[in-house]
């Protein structure tokens, strides 16, 4: 044997493709997988941010179109939604998240579902505690006479787009359940 | 088959797999065939026909050991197909460092051709050649030779 004809075809099989490189939405600078997001407060849109343009929009009282979306999350001591406000709620599942927003001054809740979040009527009268989440970037999201946190808004869609992959029938089933189990487990150890 | 032209085939791949997507179909397909051979050589170990003779034989033909090579399926060890590669030539392994430099000793005088290639094509794992090849004696008579002839 002189040569090495099968060169190419030996490449190709050993090299494997690297994954697709995450880039921040902002300047495109790469950013490692556990990057910050900012909310795009026209479009709701969450946008993944490397750490220096994460940092212009942390101020929640500048006028900017983008908002910094912080990383905290508190653990909310006794029931936070009481049964009336779940009932009023009028939301199926016995988990959901609610912000405000800072544009239309008001809190909406969504709950999660096969389809994503959708959205709840929210009870006329606002709950006193919504005062103390950060508007646009944080959520409560609680479970139905269980516990419930104050979480970064990725955390919640970060929830959502797994339930959703993850959801059968009505309730979700149980490897929804047992999503959302860990889920909150691994919120329990994020608390401060 | 028997005159199938596997060397023609693999330079065809050479020129046709350009770009992302015909280099990822070559992947899978290539991933699929190798996955059959190494079913292949667990099925000869289970059923005990893998023996040193059948490893000998898949050893001694060329296409084999390429696409054995091609999915780091070769029953030998890199060692021993350098040896044998390296048989009838008048260099020797002197050793293959886990990083991959494989040292060979030759004798002094030109440099024997095309070891390289040899080399590449039964050993990918080889990185680097490095030969060592001591310095010719010279006769003292020739030295004298040519101090006569300047002078």
């Amino acid at each position: 044997m002189t040569d090495s004809p099968l060169r190419t075809l030996r490449r190709i099989a050993r090299s494997r493709p690297a994954p697709p490189e995450e880039r921040c939405d902002m300047c495109t600078a790469p950013v490692t997988a556990d990057h910050s997001h900012v909310v795009d407060l026209n479009s709701r849109r969450l946008l993944c941010a490397c750490r220096p343009c994460y940092l212009l929009f942390t101020d929640d009282h500048a006028h900017l179109r983008y908002r910094a979306v912080p990383d905290r999350v508190r653990r909310l001591e006794g029931p936070v939604l009481d049964e009336r406000t779940w009932d009023e709620l009028r939301i199926p599942v016995g988990l959901a998240f609610l912000l405000r927003h800072s544009g239309q001054d008001r809190t909406v809740a969504f709950y999660p579902g096969p389809a994503g979040a959708t959205e709840s009527e929210l009870p006329a009268a606002d709950l006193p505690f919504l005062a103390t989440l950060r508007p646009d970037v944080e959520a409560l999201l609680a479970r139905r006479g269980r516990d419930a946190y104050v979480v970064p808004i990725d955390a919640c869609y970060e929830l959502t787009g797994r339930l959703r992959t993850l959801w059968r029938g009505f309730d979700g089933g149980q490897q929804a359940h047992a999503a959302v189990d860990e889920f909150f487990a691994r919120l329990a150890e994020r608390a401060s | 088959m028997a005159s199938y032209d596997w060397r023609s085939a693999a330079a065809r791949i050479d020129t046709l797999a350009t770009g992302e997507q015909a280099e990822e179909l070559v992947r899978v397909v290539a991933d699929l065939y190798g996955a059959g051979l190494e079913r292949i050589l667990d099925l000869l170990h289970e059923q005990g026909a893998f023996t040193d003779e059948v490893a000998a034989a898949f050893a001694g033909d060329d296409l084999v050991t390429g696409l054995l090579l091609v999915h780091g399926l070769h029953p030998h060890e890199a060692t021993t197909r350098i040896a044998a590669a390296l048989t009838g030539t008048t260099a020797e392994l002197v050793e293959l460092t886990p990083d991959g430099v494989c040292r060979l000793r030759i004798p002094p005088g030109h440099r024997p051709h095309g070891l390289e290639q040899t080399i590449e094509a039964v050993a990918p794992e080889v990185t680097r050649i490095e030969f060592e090849q001591p310095a010719p004696v010279i006769p003292v008579s020739s030295l004298f030779s040519r101090v006569a002839r300047t002078s």
